[in-house]
């Protein structure tokens, strides 16, 4: 199996989808059941990674230019079922009853509730105006610039966070 | 317990025909992630999963060879394998992880041919109830919790103190009573002694004057005095309940908290506790008290100029709860800038060395300035809210002052409304105490959400199940044998992250039994379950032939000894810490035990030799002599069962010969579980399991084991070999 030593490689082609299962079938090699992962899932979704089934890493690429047309969207939805970080969009409302914070949200996979505890924990600043919350239950919800959202939303993050 | 979620509304299609799911959950995301519902269902025969956005999958079990749970980033994800393929049955958030990962494993009993069991109990991420997502899994719902409950439950603290409370309410009444007399006193000087000329009355009311505020500070003294017992006494008794409980909780309960969190609430919303029952109830019932009263009394003197004096009054109240919607932020934000500050120094100070080596200092400065600024602008911002908030109540109360002066001096010349000189110095008295707390109302309010917050949380931690047995009359062996079977035992300590995926052994009664595995692999879950510390999910863990769960906990842990990796030592002296588990021993057995665990020699050579004290944690104590008073400890406790994590760091080859001793002396006559790290252990050892990824991979003796080259242990040792080799090259080049 190629390794990259260093850097990104330059493209990666082969990757299919089979049965459920993506796999990268390269020249002479046996198919590997593969899955992509962002490296930087919350600052800077663009490089990935294909790791084996071992969670080994099979390559390392600078985006999903790397792969030939025919399976950016391969990769697309490969990425789109892995990542489940809502987006929010508006804050609803948020109320504070005996320690928890109660957010109602408008995010962009649909409405959701959530409860906040111990924000110097579970509120992750990424840069001032990109903010991520952890809900009780383990859930990430993002925020990726405060200041647009609409004036109300951004009252109830400011007075909350 | 059943786990049999009804089908929700809104899926594309329907389950096949004469389908009666005996096991069901619904989902809450759709695969490529929006939220939605979705059901997964099985009858023993088929698995269905329906969702609102994808086409129903329907498969037989008997097709599938896994069930698998994939975590995905930031939600997971139920896949069914059949031969050649994978098929999603359904996708969900955090919140569904027990309720899915008590499915899998029902799906893998029912593939299997096994009975079907689900947990005793599944702790939901939301409230049975209402629906609301919870603080923690299982936790009190604090949107169905009322603060009534809270205060009731507070208020039955008391109950023992009943006649103290009492005479608390009595002096508490009394000295509001004599508060209110002084401005009467005035009134009459004003109207009797001054304006009707009847100069013979003034000793008396100056007498009831000087009475009523000797009176009232008497009863303030002693009002204060008892309180000061009783919020002390109510918060002590809370703090001992914690302490009782913290020691009984289940460790499943540690491991999901930080110890400091625990440590944080039994000190800290304790003490805000105390501080609310201390200062800030009695604040708030004397002056409700006196407010009401000074009301009726003003509306009794002259109910026109009591109409003025009220006026302002809606103006305060709202004024201070918009004060203190506008503060609380403020101190939210000044508490998260302290800690970042905190947090910024402490690095800077700690990592200094990494700092200057890296030529980041100046980065460093710039951080913390920046921090800095930042607190210092919301504590100008603190300080001016509160200077500006005294100025406009210090404004409205003016205002009210002139305008019953104005009032009241223009009645009294006019003469039409029969408002006397006196009347309207008692007014002035009385605003004076009228005013002043109202502002603060608010304050209290505030103050009291949050000691009612704390004592929600001490009392969640009080409400916690404490760890036992399950049945009512458990087993209570005086000694066991120590034959220790495990029997088809999975156990996850998060649900849905299974760390042992059914493991059947048995341990014969003083056989020495070695674990060895890559770190992860279960070995240290294997010991927690025998010490019992946690039960299986399923699957069932024996002693002699008796479920642990049936057996008496506290007899159980007497029959169990552990040496831990890092040993801990308590606070106190070496003898202390030796006969920990039996303080009544006498001192002669303690010199036999540590004479056995090669302990005596330096514990000897020591100044005040066993009564030398081991510091915090034992922190005065080398790594290797820790260890062997934590087996001196162990061989006087003298358990039929034993358990041994073996420290992995070195210690140099006589203090290595001497633990070697000890753990000999240690391990004789009794059924001895081993994490094994040392060679000589592995020698020892009756026989190996090789662990793997929560199973049993390999078994036998150390040299059955390393005849198979290509098996597991062999590839292990070879492994261990080289990284000792390279240690060894290392310290010869620092020599």
């Amino acid at each position: 199996m190629e390794r990259v030593s260093s850097g990104f490689a330059e493209s990666v082609s082969g990757l299919i989808r089979r049965n459920g299962r993506l796999l990268l079938e390269r020249p002479g090699q046996e198919p590997v059941e593969v899955t992509i992962r962002y490296l930087r899932p919350l600052t800077e979704r663009t490089e990935l990674v294909l790791l084996d089934d071992k969670g080994r890493e099979v390559a390392s690429v600078a985006g999903e230019d790397a792969f030939p047309e025919g399976e950016r969207e391969l990769v697309r939805e490969a990425l789109r079922l892995r990542y489940h970080l809502p987006v929010i969009r508006r804050v609803e409302r948020v109320e504070v009853r005996f320690g928890t914070r109660y957010w109602w949200v408008d995010t962009d996979r649909g409405p959701r509730w959530f409860a906040l505890r111990e924000p110097g924990k579970n509120v992750t600043w990424l840069s001032p105006s990109h903010v991520v919350l952890r809900d009780t239950a383990g859930n990430r919800y993002e925020v990726q610039d405060v200041g647009a959202l609409d004036p109300s939303s951004q009252r109830r993050i400011r007075m909350s966070l | 317990m059943t786990l049999l979620d009804p089908i929700p509304d809104g899926l594309v299609g329907s389950p096949p025909t004469g389908f009666r799911a005996t096991v069901s959950v619904v989902g809450d995301l759709q695969a490529e992630g929006a939220f939605g519902p979705s059901w997964v269902a099985t009858d023993g025969e088929r698995v269905v999963a329906l969702s609102a956005r994808e086409l129903p999958v329907d498969i037989p079990l008997d097709r599938i060879t896994e069930v698998r749970v994939d975590e995905l980033f930031g939600a997971s994800r139920l896949v069914a394998v059949t031969e050649g393929a994978d098929h999603t049955l359904a996708t969900y958030s955090r919140n569904l992880v027990s309720e899915f990962a008590a499915l899998a494993r029902a799906l893998d009993d029912l593939r299997e041919g096994r009975d079907l069991q689900l947990p005793d109990e599944i702790q939901r991420a939301t409230c049975s109830r209402c629906g609301a997502p919870l603080p923690d899994r299982g936790a009190t719902c604090p949107r169905c919790l009322s603060r009534g409950s809270v205060l009731r439950r507070l208020l039955a603290l008391l109950r023992p103190y009943r006649a103290r409370v009492a005479l608390l309410m009595l002096w508490t009444t009394l000295g509001v009573g004599a508060t209110m007399v002084p401005p009467l006193t005035y009134k009459m000087i004003a109207d009797r002694v001054i304006g009707a000329g009847r100069h013979a009355e003034l000793p008396l009311w100056i007498g009831l004057m000087l009475a009523a505020f000797l009176m009232a500070s008497g009863f303030q003294l002693l009002t204060n005095w008892a309180n000061a017992w009783l919020g002390a006494r109510v918060v002590a008794d809370m703090r001992a309940m914690l302490h009782a409980r913290a020691q009984r909780l289940h460790m499943a309960y540690h491991n999901r908290h930080e110890s400091g969190a625990l440590v944080g609430r039994v000190m800290n919303d304790t003490g805000e506790l105390q501080h609310f029952l201390i200062d800030g109830v009695p604040y708030f019932v004397v002056n409700a008290l006196t407010f009401v009263t000074i009301a009726i009394i003003l509306l009794a003197l002259d109910w026109r100029l009591a109409l003025l004096v009220f006026l302002p009054v809606p103006l305060l109240v709202l004024g201070g709860a918009g004060f203190w919607r506008l503060l609380s932020p403020l101190f939210h934000k000044r508490g998260n800038r302290v800690g970042r500050l905190h947090t910024i120094l402490s690095e800077s100070i700690h990592g200094v060395q990494t700092v200057k080596v890296l030529g980041q200092e100046r980065r460093r400065e710039s951080e913390f300035d920046q921090a800095n600024e930042q607190l210092f602008g919301v504590h100008v911002g603190v300080d001016r809210t509160f200077t500006s908030f005294f100025g406009t109540m210090s404004i409205m109360m003016a205002l009210g002052t002139v305008l019953v002066w104005y009032a009241g001096a223009g009645s009294i010349i006019e003469g039409t409304t029969g408002i006397g000189l006196g009347t309207l110095l008692a007014f002035v008295g009385y605003m004076a105490l009228f005013y002043g707390p109202l502002q603060w109302f608010s304050a209290v309010l505030n103050w009291a959400t949050n000691a009612l917050t704390a004592a929600e949380r001490i009392f969640a931690v009080i409400d916690q199940p404490e760890e036992g047995t399950t049945r009512a009359d458990p087993v209570n062996p005086q000694r066991v044998r120590g034959r220790i079977r495990f029997d088809r035992v999975r156990f996850s300590y998060e649900r849905g992250r299974e760390v042992i995926k059914g493991m059947d052994v048995e341990v014969a009664p003083g056989e020495m039994i070695g674990l060895v595995g890559k770190s992860g692999a279960g070995k240290s879950t294997i010991i927690n379950l025998v010490s019992r510390f946690y039960d299986p999910d399923s699957g069932v863990v024996s002693v002699d032939g008796i479920d642990l769960r049936d057996v008496d906990l506290a007899a159980w842990r007497k029959q169990v000894g552990v040496v831990a990796q890092n040993p801990f030592l308590f606070n106190s002296s070496v003898l202390d810490n030796i006969r920990y588990g039996d303080p009544e021993a006498s001192f002669e057995r303690v010199v036999t035990a540590a004479r056995a665990a090669r302990a005596h020699d330096f514990i000897c050579a020591k100044e005040d030799g066993y009564d030398t004290l081991v510091g915090d944690g034992g922190s005065a104590l080398s790594g290797g002599e820790r260890q062997r008073v934590a087996i001196a400890r162990a061989i006087l406790h003298d358990p039929p069962v034993l358990i041994l994590d073996e420290a992995t760091s070195a210690v140099d080859s006589e203090t290595e010969q001497q633990i070697q001793e000890a753990i000999s002396a240690l391990v004789e006559g009794r059924t001895t579980i081993a994490i094994a790290h040392r060679l000589a252990t592995l020698r020892n050892a009756d026989r190996l399991l090789v662990i793997d990824d929560g199973r049993i991979v390999e078994q036998g003796t150390h040299e059955e084991l390393l005849a198979d080259e290509d098996g597991h242990f062999a590839r292990l040792v070879r492994l261990q070999t080289e990284i000792n080799r390279l240690r060894a090259e290392q310290s010869t080049w620092k020599e």
